[in-house]
């Protein structure tokens, strides 16, 4: 079982008042939090930080959140290509959803739908805390 | 003017109405298509500033920037109430344009219809404390089993029961009766709350249909509800109706049909 202290957490999030809440959230509840405001920030983050797990947004600059989900499961490194992703999006089609859930996503939540509370309960069930 | 140049007459008028009629036709799509992609658009922009909202009173409301007192917290608590109905409103929105659009998607499978009921009455909890409601749930000895859009039930049921509940006044009696007929499942929701005028009655399910007496009572709605709740049952091969009096209360009334496949 990993301890709370050690995991690491990649945000992917390009609105900055909505990454610092969650990084806030996060960071009190012991986590260690990188953040990332594009997809290719996060593609460059995701090979030096080696996330236990990534929260993902898909409407994001330079490269959308869907084509960082199929790069990161098709990386050449087995561990990160596993590293588990939830998406988290203000997109919530059965399009969008199901592409995600296609692409490899473990979890998919649309933003508004939830809070970093229960953010936080998907990261501790997706990783078995 | 001789017989032959009638004809070319009223032949040339024909094909010009019938162009003005395609024309209009085709701008009438083209808006409704405009429309509609301004509303998806407009609704997911809508929910990032709601989702800051939503997030950041939330974390105040848990004290996890600080304690907070009983005011301070009551302030907040309508603030993120509201903002809730904000988000359902954007929801709502949303939904119609789809249905609008034929996009509106289903997923269908199966399902114990009463624990389908049991998550709504559950998602609507704390309205059911704050008014002091009792919920009389019969259920049958051994309901089957049906091919149902989990969610989109669930959208129905909360919009029918949060209706019920919201036109109740304290201390208001809900009543859920689920019966079989005909190879349909019958739902009856029953509130003694304030009904609906009977000559607006007919309006009920056009899309932001408000009744009066309720305008008086309590302001807040979209008026969404019942357009996108009937759709949702139609869809599903059932159908709604609702009867109500004035001051008496309603009782609404749906099918689902049981089916061994979707």
């Amino acid at each position: 079982m990993l301890n709370k202290q050690e995991i690491k957490i990649l945000l992917v999030e390009d609105d900055n008042f909505l990454r610092e809440i969650c990084t806030k959230k996060l960071t009190k509840q012991g986590f260690i939090v990188y953040e990332a405001i594009d997809g290719e920030q996060a593609l460059k983050k995701l090979e030096k930080v080696r996330p236990d797990i990534i929260l993902l947004d898909i409407i994001l600059p330079i490269i959308d959140g869907f084509e960082v989900l199929k790069q990161i499961r098709s990386h050449k490194d087995k561990k990160i290509q596993k590293t588990p992703i939830i998406i988290l999006s203000n997109l919530g089609q059965k399009n969008d959803v199901d592409k995600a859930f296609t692409l490899g996503a473990n979890n998919y939540l649309i933003k508004a739908h939830f809070t970093t509370d229960d953010i936080l309960d998907k990261i501790k069930k997706e990783l078995s805390l | 003017m001789n017989f032959y140049e009638i004809i070319m007459l009223l032949f040339g008028i024909f094909s010009a109405l019938i162009g003005c009629f395609l024309y209009l036709k085709n701008y009438k799509n083209k808006l409704k298509q405009q429309t509609s992609e301004f509303i998806s658009i407009a609704t997911h922009q809508l929910r990032t500033p709601l989702t800051t909202i939503k997030w950041s009173i939330k974390m105040i409301l848990d004290g996890d920037v600080g304690k907070l007192n009983q005011e301070q917290q009551e302030l907040l608590s309508k603030g993120y109430q509201s903002n809730e109905r904000v988000i359902k409103l954007v929801n709502d929105l949303l939904d119609v344009s789809r249905i609008e659009e034929k996009k509106f998607d289903y997923q269908f499978d199966k399902y114990d219809f009463e624990n389908i009921i049991d998550t709504a009455i559950e998602r609507l909890q704390n309205l059911i404390i704050k008014k002091h409601l009792k919920i009389k749930f019969n259920k049958p000895i051994k309901s089957p089993k049906i091919y149902v859009d989990k969610e989109k039930i669930l959208l129905v049921l909360q919009n029918l029961l949060a209706n019920a509940m919201n036109y109740s006044t304290e201390n208001g009696i809900i009543k859920i009766d689920i019966k079989i007929k005909n190879k349909f499942l019958l739902i009856y929701i029953k509130d003694n709350g304030v009904g609906i005028p009977k000559n607006e009655q007919f309006k009920l399910f056009s899309k932001f249909f408000r009744a009066s007496n309720i305008m008086k009572f309590k302001t807040q709605g979209s008026g969404l509800g019942l357009f996108i709740t009937k759709n949702i049952i139609e869809k599903h091969g059932g159908r709604i109706s609702i009867k109500s009096q004035e001051g008496k209360g309603t009782e609404v009334c749906f099918s689902l049909p049981i089916l061994s496949s979707p």
